[in-house]
């Protein structure tokens, strides 16, 4: 189950678990608030990813190698450590449902209308248990496989559909000001904050002095792509348009028009196919070995079928349609996430200060 | 063994297909829909399906036959009318390859922001689609054969394509026509098809203001109108010679660029519309030498004054005569000077009209293509 991981496949990992699904309803929910002020939505919450990062790193620093369970166990004891195993289990473990029904219902929505969703499910988690098992070093190197496909695809997805970009669509610049914009930031604050996960990663890294560079890095990096991708995209279809639209890259995907070249949307499904695979083999991993360290378990391969089977049932039954999901990405989600990564870390350190723990 | 087993159930589970397996000899591939209302008020669809089997057969396959099909239905909604076609079709209805949308009058006039709705959220439907209106019922637009390709969708298609480069930017893909139905003036056009001797023919721009067709522009001020906008890519200007009003001068633009920027002092705006274009002489009539300086500068000077007439007289039909912001100066308020706009919000309509344009044009030419002078006229030299 654990390996040794290059600090390179860290940054990549975490690209990955942020990406993909970033780029379904996201730019949709922060245009409907934020309008065009949506690149300063994005920058804001790329500094609350860069706390999360920061505290992640703080803690590592004071507890080597140690992730945010075994933290918890050396603060608060047993009780500390089931209670902050289960809590970070369960969001890990919620959170993976949510995203792969995201997944289903992309599939569904764009190009496999009749299918039913437990067929996506149910396909998903094979690839998961299969991954799962293997560790995570494999998960590392299909990270390395995957990224680079990704990113240069996504490259000539912005050059082919750059040629119908306006630059007016993206005036005025703070669109409608303040309020739209805080509130715009939280969703994908959200997003950002996913990066917590790496308490997890960071103690199987192979260069130690690299954890800081790694994360700090991954985060901007993220933060980059995502703001020209979101940028060329409200530029070609309007801010308006994006915040009408359920998936407004997907569909800005099929703008990519030249005269040889059509229909380009199909490309980027196959593309982001790959990473949400990742990102949803990270999240059942990360569910899995934490439920395990919950409990101490000596092989946490026991948990691999049942906690797949969850979170298949799971993703089915929690939403009724696509107006649940989005509902629950808007309202409920940040804060229930936000609980376990930012404030669980946070309370973390500051107690560990307080107590003077070494 | 064990793993043996396994992978031949992974196997058989995946052969027998998917739910969405299509083959493409299943799927009947509509090129063009058409959205017409009928006198008592029903949705009319047509389509143009392409027929695949036309299309393997040489110059000398047999008997001449179009390579495509309209058919049309009848229902309360467009699905409704799209349902008669998948209760009837022999192959399924397949819409990914559509190429454009094409409104009737009539539906047109009543509002065509339901059938929109349907266009939006139909599967299969891509938003590369191009809008088009027709003062004629879409219906007959769909049935004529263009003759020089096969399916006529796919050469309305080219030919627009073709525009985009050489002329004006002026078809709207669906993002666009929506994108400007939802802006404050509302106000979105759509190229205008009509039928002449039963060939296509593109008549110019509908304007749509709130879904609905309120007017018609020819072709000439539909490059006026995009020449506001920003589209323009080329297109001939003819400039009047001194000796001769009757013979002309023709100037090829090759590009141009249109800035336009609202300047607002109190309660005054005033729009400063730009225009630079470049382009070569393309024949003279006028019979004399052109290559000298005051020459060129004579006719750089003409260009720039009949450009600007057009786009003046343009502004002009937009504020006075109809009195609707088709230039999208409201948008432009509210992107370049936002903290301006709420001032005129509310009574936009009554301001608009009294908004003052100030145009500057600069033409160029930048070359005389192959030759210097054209011919020189030797009876006149002889006087």
């Amino acid at each position: 189950m654990y390996g040794i991981i290059h600090y390179r496949q860290l940054i990549y990992l975490q690209f990955l678990v942020i990406l993909p699904t970033a780029l379904l309803f996201l730019p949709s929910l922060i245009a409907e608030q934020a309008k065009q002020g949506a690149w300063v939505s994005v920058l804001l919450a790329c500094l609350i990813g860069l706390i999360t990062a920061m505290l992640i790193l703080w803690l590592d620093k004071k507890f080597p190698n140690k992730n945010l369970i075994e933290i918890n166990e050396i603060l608060f004891g047993k009780i500390g450590r089931v209670v902050a195993g289960l809590l970070i289990t369960w969001t890990i473990v919620h959170t993976n449902s949510v995203i792969i029904r995201e997944f289903s219902e992309f599939m569904k929505l764009s190009i496999l209308p009749q299918t039913p969703i437990w067929m996506f499910v149910i396909i998903k988690l094979i690839i998961v248990i299969y991954a799962v098992h293997s560790g995570l070093e494999i998960i590392g190197r299909m990270a390395d496989f995957i990224t680079p496909i990704i990113l240069l695809s996504i490259l000539v997805f912005l050059l082919f559909i750059a040629q119908n970009a306006d630059g007016l669509n993206l005036l005025p610049l703070f669109g409608t000001g303040a309020k739209g914009i805080l509130k715009g930031s939280i969703i994908p604050s959200t997003w950002f904050s996913e990066i917590f996960l790496a308490s997890f990663l960071l103690p199987h890294i192979k260069q130690k002095n690299k954890k800081t560079f790694s994360l700090i890095f991954s985060m901007l990096f993220i933060t980059v792509v995502l703001l020209i991708i979101f940028t060329i995209v409200m530029a070609v279809i309007g801010v308006e348009l994006t915040a009408r639209l359920s998936l407004p890259i997907f569909i800005s995907s099929s703008l990519g028009t030249t005269l040889f070249f059509e229909h380009l949307d199909i490309v980027f499904v196959s593309v982001w196919i790959l990473g949400a695979t990742i990102k949803i083999i990270i999240f059942s991993y990360l569910g899995i070995i934490s439920l395990g360290q919950t409990f101490k378990m000596k092989n946490e391969k026991h948990l691999i079928l049942p906690l797949c089977l969850l979170m298949g049932i799971l993703s089915i039954s929690l939403f009724s349609n696509q107006m649940d999901i989005l509902h629950y990405i808007k309202n409920t989600f940040p804060y229930h996430f936000f609980i376990v990564s930012l404030a669980l870390p946070a309370l973390s350190l500051s107690v560990s200060y307080i107590r003077r723990t070494k | 063994m064990k793993k043996k087993v396994a992978l031949i159930i992974t196997i058989i589970l995946f052969l027998t297909g998917c739910w969405d397996k299509t083959e493409v000899d299943d799927l009947a591939m509509v090129m063009a829909i058409g959205i017409d209302l009928t006198e008592k008020g029903r949705y009319e669809v047509t389509l143009q399906v392409a027929k695949p089997g036309v299309f393997g057969k040489g110059e000398n396959g047999g008997a001449k036959e179009d390579a495509f099909v309209t058919v049309t239905n009848q229902g309360k909604t467009v699905s409704d009318a799209m349902m008669q076609f998948y209760a009837t079709s022999p192959r399924r209805v397949y819409l990914g390859h559509n190429k454009m949308i094409i409104f009737g009058r009539r539906l047109s006039e009543k509002g065509i922001k339901d059938a929109l709705d349907w266009i939006e959220r139909v599967e299969g439907l891509r938003f590369s689609n191009y809008i088009f209106t027709t003062p004629n019922t879409a219906k007959e637009i769909l049935k004529i054969n263009y003759g020089i390709e096969k399916i006529p969708a796919l050469a309305i298609q080219s030919n627009i394509r073709l525009r985009y480069k050489y002329i004006a930017k002026f078809t709207p893909t669906m993002n666009v026509f929506i994108d400007r139905l939802m802006s404050h003036n509302k106000v979105s056009f759509a190229t205008n098809l009509g039928t002449e001797q039963n060939n296509l023919e593109i008549l110019g721009t509908g304007i749509y203001k709130d879904g609905r067709l309120i007017q018609y522009l020819n072709n000439k001020q539909t490059q006026d109108i995009m020449r506001i906008y920003n589209h323009v890519k080329g297109g001939l200007i003819l400039v009047p010679c001194k000796n001769n009003p009757k013979n002309y001068t023709s100037f090829d633009i090759l590009d141009e660029k249109t800035t336009l920027t609202p300047e607002i002092k109190g309660k005054k705006i005033t729009f400063h519309l730009n225009i630079e274009a470049n382009g070569i002489i393309e024949g003279t009539q006028c019979g004399e030498k052109i290559m000298t300086k005051e020459k060129i500068h004579q006719l750089e000077k003409g260009v720039s004054k009949i450009i600007e007439k057009r786009v003046r007289s343009m502004i002009h039909f937009s504020q006075k005569e109809l009195k609707t912001d088709i230039l999208n100066y409201a948008e432009l308020i509210k992107k370049k000077e936002p903290g301006e706009w709420p001032k005129f919000e509310k009574n936009w309509d009554k301001v608009f009209p009294t908004i003052e344009t100030k145009i500057v044009v600069k033409s160029s030419i930048k070359r005389s293509s192959w030759v210097k002078d054209p011919i020189p006229n030797k009876e006149k030299n002889k006087r």
